[in-house]
């Protein structure tokens, strides 16, 4: 549902009107014929397999086939000798990335960011994955173009396979994710059937972190299967609340839950390990052998795709009005959790639906708190135009912002640290957040934000830098400067990466409005006046002497770089600059004969009209 | 739960829905006919009847769904304005419109009953809806838009296939035309749903089917039952993805696997447009305009118990004049609107009044929720409406501060210049009322592109008048800081790569209601100079520069543009005397009539 929010009308969150869409997915997914292609193209595999190991005597751990159909190209891929429960539970215990590293398989580091440094993943899928990896490569290479980073493959690609065989592709669908760009918008689509869930929460941060990939998984489990809620709980002698995270299971991508009743179509890991755990009630937990369970879902798929334009009646009560809940019960009537709704249940259901509607509304909550960040931006753009008409006023003082703002000596120059603070905060937050994406999320901002961002770190680093050497005897502010401004100038950089040319005749006419681009330039200014005064100080070594005289002669050559790309604001020309101030205290030990020259026949004057 | 008589509920009168039912019927039978004008007896209507063809190709051009984009020379409404996008129709039916117009004697003879003031009814049953409907349109765009106070057309349909996309029912919605088109579907009748599948499921079976209804083929009402069902289960599962993917958006859904499936799934573009009438069966009859309920009725309606009703499916189809009699005999029109909706009873309890109609279109709990969130969403774009209509006034005040900054500037270069050189304290407070009032357009925009706003939002006149006084007030000023921060050098000149959605959307707006066909781009005159000024060292540009004064010129003596474009010193006047352009002359006619 909609919302608001762009105007701040504060509804209380328990009177939004929230709907749960899980049915109508399922629907789409049921009916979309992809789910019996999938099990088709598994169950032929598997009978393939089967007669191949009878005849040969000898297992082959993983079996794969590409079928190229008109439609779609399905890849499937089945364990042999079939798995069973028992071997799962032997492999059932979590492998960490480091561990993983260490054993030199780091395959799937790219899986870590700064944000989510590590994850685990089921001993048994990923031993079975590196046991066949020679396999998977060549598979690979088959499915994408290492050129141009897209599928290779003309038709849409599915990539699936069931119990131990699902967990396998869903880490092959990982490996393949990675290998595409990007950019590319063809994207392959992993579906399981009855796969015992394969990682810790690490592994489900990770995936749902880069925005569509957790789309292209889904997951099918139904109610008879025990193998989908095995490791719902870990296999630890007692379990306890205080069970740290990372040893415990965690689904990602979307689930399919199913029982010959209905089905329903899930994504929030919360509201599936609800409803695996009411399912698990169902499940025999018996020995079932894979074959049977992949009759059993062919089955019920048949069953599902016949009933689904037929009505059914619900057993609904009449006092359900909201359809947030009515939605609910409807979705645990449909997964076949009958036992739950018996009488002596009758609490725990009551209890589970109003957890399941609690987390709905959260969810709901949070989306349309997300919405629509661009209203922020002219928000930002209103607090720039202040600072930029506090510039202009400064300059009219001769003086300069950034020597007004340093002095602070009157109201408007109060003010300003109010806006700053703003700014600052906001554009903490998002490069934080920017920053914390996988890195092949592609570019870190958009270019609209990063215009913002690199106008932003030019008008208010310079105020940051005053504010840092008003205090007398602070020195080496970039040694110690925000995190945030050195990654704005970084992507900044990253971004123009044609190479600089001259400066052209436009922006020699326009200088006299910029910015200068080095947002750091007023510190280095601070730091030579500190040397010159080391300089002239008759206590300093000579030692320091020496080095003082080595960052002024850099310098010096720093600042006439800058002025012949017109890098720099006429501004610090102003008579009552910091810079003038080091000029007039380093022009008879100036060395450079461009900036001397440059400096005393007032050249800036050429310079702001463009025509230096 | 308001229950009315079919007149003043839906404006038509029961007479004359049967009158022309009948006469739709009989219009099936008149060989080698486009269409047939008749007379109701005893009214004032004159009724054009479209009847059926009866092949696969006069339905489906080619597969899956034989749409294509409308010519916005024949239909220009039929367009998303701030969107930007065209409307697609099913291109078979709109060949056989333009046949029908290019059929002189149609034309002439709708003609003459307009002169004569008389009202004019569409009609048509089975796949002669379609082409009442899209007449309908073209009678609109040629009659009721230039001059809305013409006697307004009617559309009567039964049992039509659908014709358009969610952008035509949007269009016509925008131009308050939706009330004109009445629909009525029994409930199982199959050919309304056949619209949502693709050709490629059903190419085997629909000429068959086809036959069933064509009164003039040796197969009609030849019942074959197994056919029947086939084609039912076919056609239901299309259906039933179809509106599962729009209530998974209406009901706002989350989960982004729903834009991977939509990459596997074929879904039907069309949607239905207009009110609908159901008729449930047994007399009774449900008039629904929210479109997007309409489409989720379209299945769950004719969803059953078993697939035994899979014979009524196509003999409904055929059934239309028996059972409006025994409707209109009742006399009674259930109405849901978006109010009915949201608050829909989940159960079927008897006991609630209005269960017993809803009971009767065979709704199911899952249905009645997807109802509601049809009717909730609808309210909610309306009080997100609400919502921004309390913002025109804060945007008003912000054009009454820059109007008044533009008119303090006049007596220096003009606002352009002023506000380019930002020298004062006013020009300062200029910008910031500039960028207040870009944050509010934006938030608009933005609802726009998300669907989050009534369909009528893009027609109202109040917002279409503040947008084109906006977008000439302030966007001078945005061009002006676009050029005063070099921006041209890295994103290009500001009418290619720099020039914001809200404007460009603005000026669509007033093209559409003025039914403007070139370009109105008054506001964007500075950013032609500014190029201009670039250039201005290639002396081949002169002529280019005379062009945009005389221009210019014109678009003063209309009122689009303000006279202060000349004043001295402005940087228009200088690119003028740099080329020798000046002509003092004319700048003291327009001198004069600066107010």
């Amino acid at each position: 549902m909609l919302y608001c929010q762009a105007f701040g009308q504060s509804s209380r969150m328990n009177q939004l009107p929230i709907f749960t869409s899980g049915f109508e997915l399922a629907n789409l997914a049921v009916n979309s014929n992809l789910l019996h292609l999938s099990l088709s193209a598994i169950a032929a595999l598997q009978d393939e397999v089967n007669r191949f190991q009878q005849q040969q005597q000898q297992s082959l751990p993983l079996g794969c086939r590409v079928d190229r159909q008109s439609k779609y190209t399905i890849v499937a891929l089945v364990t042999s000798p079939s798995c069973t429960i028992h071997h799962l539970q032997q492999g059932g215990d979590l492998v960490s990335s480091a561990d993983l590293k260490q054993k030199n398989f780091p395959l799937f580091e790219f899986l870590c960011s700064k944000g989510n440094p590590c994850f685990s993943i089921l001993t048994a899928a990923i031993t079975l994955f590196y046991n066949c990896f020679t396999d998977l490569s060549c598979l690979r290479t088959q499915l994408v173009d290492p050129v141009t980073g897209n599928l290779s493959v003309d038709t849409p690609l599915i990539i699936t396979g069931n119990s131990l065989g699902g967990s396998v592709a869903s880490l092959f669908t990982l490996w393949l994710l990675d290998s595409i760009s990007p950019r590319s918008n063809k994207r392959p689509f992993c579906i399981t059937f009855g796969s015992p869930l394969i990682g810790n929460l690490g592994l489900q941060r990770a995936i749902s972190e880069r925005s569509t990939w957790n789309s292209c998984f889904l997951h099918v489990a139904a109610n008879q299967d025990p193998v989908p809620s095995l490791f719902l709980r870990p296999h630890i002698p007692q379990f306890l609340a205080s069970t740290p995270q990372t040893i415990l299971y965690r689904p990602f991508g979307a689930f399919l839950l199913c029982s010959e009743l209905g089905c329903t179509c899930v994504e929030d890991p919360e509201v599936v390990v609800r409803f695996l755990e009411s399912m698990a009630l169902e499940s025999t937990g018996s020995q079932i052998s894979d074959e049977y369970l992949l009759r059993y879902y062919a089955e019920i798929l048949e069953t599902l795709k016949a009933r689904l334009i037929l009505k059914r009646s619900s057993l609904l009560g009449l006092s359900v009005t909201d359809s947030l809940e009515a939605g609910i019960i409807l979705q645990l009537e449909a997964i076949g959790a009958k036992r739950i709704q018996q009488p002596q249940h009758n609490k725990d259901f009551t209890n589970l639906v109003s957890k399941l509607k609690e987390r709905e509304q959260i969810r709901m909550f949070n989306k349309r708190k997300a919405l629509n960040p661009s209203r922020k931006l002219n928000e930002i753009k209103i607090k720039m135009a202040y600072l930029e008409w506090y510039k202009k006023r400064c300059k009219a003082k001769e003086i300069g912002y950034y020597d007004s703002y340093k002095n602070h000596l009157s109201e408007s120059d109060r003010d300003v640290t109010k806006y700053k603070k703003f700014l600052t905060n906001y554009w903490k937050d998002l490069v934080e957040e920017a920053e914390k994406k996988p890195q092949k999320e592609g570019k870190f901002i958009q270019l609209t934000w990063l215009f913002a961002g690199t106008n932003y770190r030019r008008m208010v680093e310079p105020l940051e830098i005053a504010e840092y050497y008003r205090t007398h005897g602070n020195r080496n502010y970039e040694a110690l400067r925000s995190e945030h401004y050195r990654l704005l100038e970084k992507w900044q950089k990253e971004d123009a990466d044609r190479p600089t040319g001259p400066p052209s005749n436009k922006k020699k006419k326009e200088v006299a409005g910029a910015l200068t681009e080095d947002s750091c330039f007023w510190a280095k200014v601070e730091e030579a006046i500190i040397s010159c005064e080391l300089l002239m100080a008759p206590t300093s070594s000579a030692l320091e002497k020496q080095s003082s005289r080595e960052c002024l002669i850099d310098f010096e050559k720093y600042v006439m770089e800058q002025i012949k790309n017109y890098a720099v604001s006429p501004e610090i020309f102003l008579r009552e600059s910091s810079f003038m101030k080091w000029w007039g205290m380093y022009q008879n030990t100036a060395s450079n004969r461009s900036l001397i020259d440059f400096m005393r026949n007032s050249r800036n004057v050429q310079y702001e009209k463009g025509c230096f | 739960m308001a229950v009315f008589r079919p007149g003043e509920s839906i404006g038509f009168r029961e007479q004359v829905v049967m009158k022309l039912c009948s006469i739709d019927m009989k219009t099936h039978q008149s060989a080698g006919k486009l269409y047939v004008c008749e007379k109701i007896r005893n009214s004032s209507e004159l009724v054009f009847s479209f009847p059926g063809s009866w092949s696969v190709s006069d339905w489906f051009i080619r597969s899956p769904f034989g749409e294509v984009k409308v010519d916005l020379e024949l239909f220009p409404s039929l367009k998303h304005i701030g969107l930007n996008e065209i409307a697609t129709v099913n291109e078979a039916f709109l060949n056989r419109f333009r046949a029908i117009l290019a059929n002189t004697q149609f034309k002439k003879e709708v003609r003459t009953a307009v002169t004569d003031g008389k009202p004019v009814v569409f009609t048509g049953h089975s796949l002669g809806g379609p082409i009442a409907i899209l007449a309908t349109i073209w009678f609109l765009e040629v009659y009721i838009r230039p001059d809305p106070n013409k006697v307004a057309p009617l559309c009567v349909t039964f049992g039509s296939p659908l014709v358009g996309d969610r952008i035509v029912s949007h269009a016509l919605r925008r131009e308050n035309w939706s009330r004109y088109f009445i629909n009525f579907v029994l409930r199982y009748d199959i050919v309304p749903r056949v619209s949502l599948t693709p050709l490629s499921f059903v190419e085997q079976q629909l000429q068959r089917i086809l036959n069933f209804f064509n009164p003039r083929s040796p197969f009609y009402m030849q019942e074959n039952v197994g056919e029947a069902s086939g084609f039912y289960v076919t056609v239901m599962r299309n259906a039933l993805s179809v509106v599962s993917h729009a209530a998974c958006k209406i009901m706002g859904s989350t989960n982004l696997l729903l834009d991977t499936l939509s990459n596997f799934v074929e879904l039907s573009p069309y949607t239905p447009l207009g009110t609908y009438v159901f008729c449930t069966g047994n007399g009774k009859l449900v008039a629904i305009k929210n479109p997007d309920a309409v489409l989720q009725l379209l299945f769950y309606t004719s969803q059953s118990n078993s697939e035994a009703v899979a014979l009524n499916s196509l003999k409904d189809h055929l059934n239309y004049k028996h059972e409006l009699q025994e409707c209109l005999k009742k006399q009674s029109v259930t109405c849901l609107d978006d109010n009915h909706l949201e608050a829909l009873p989940l159960s079927n309890d008897v006991t609630v009044e209005i269960n017993m109609v809803l009971n009767d279109l065979g709704l199911s709990t899952r249905a009645r929720l997807c109802l509601r969130a049809a009717g909730e969403l609808e309210k909610q774009k309306k009080s997100n409406q609400k919502a921004i209509d309390i913002k025109m006034e804060d945007i008003e005040r912000g054009l009454g501060k820059l109007q008044g900054y533009k008119k303090r500037c006049q007596h220096k270069v003009g606002y352009y210049d002023a506000f380019k050189l930002s020298k004062d304290k006013e020009d300062f407070d200029a910008n910031v009322k500039r960028l207040e009032l870009a944050g509010i357009w934006d938030e608009i925009i933005e609802m726009l592109k998300r669907n989050e706003l009534p369909d009528e939002f893009e027609g109202r006149k109040a917002w279409i008048e503040i947008g084109t006084r906006y977008r000439r007030l302030v966007e001078p000023l945005d061009i002006a800081n676009y050029y005063r921060h070099l921006k041209n050098e890295d994103t290009g000149p500001y009418m290619v790569r720099g020039r914001p959605k809200r404007y460009k959307c603005t000026q669509r707006w007033r093209e559409h209601a003025e039914r403007m066909s070139n370009e109105s781009l008054e506001s964007c005159f500075w950013a032609e100079v500014e190029e201009l000024c670039i250039k201005s060292g290639n002396p081949s540009i002169r002529e280019t520069i005379l062009q945009l004064k005389k221009r210019v010129e014109q678009q003063i003596r209309n009122g689009d543009l303000d006279d202060d474009v000349f004043l001295k010193g402005s940087t228009f006047d200088k690119l003028l005397k740099e080329h020798s352009l000046t002509n003092l002359d004319q700048n003291d006619i327009f001198r004069g009539s600066w107010s």
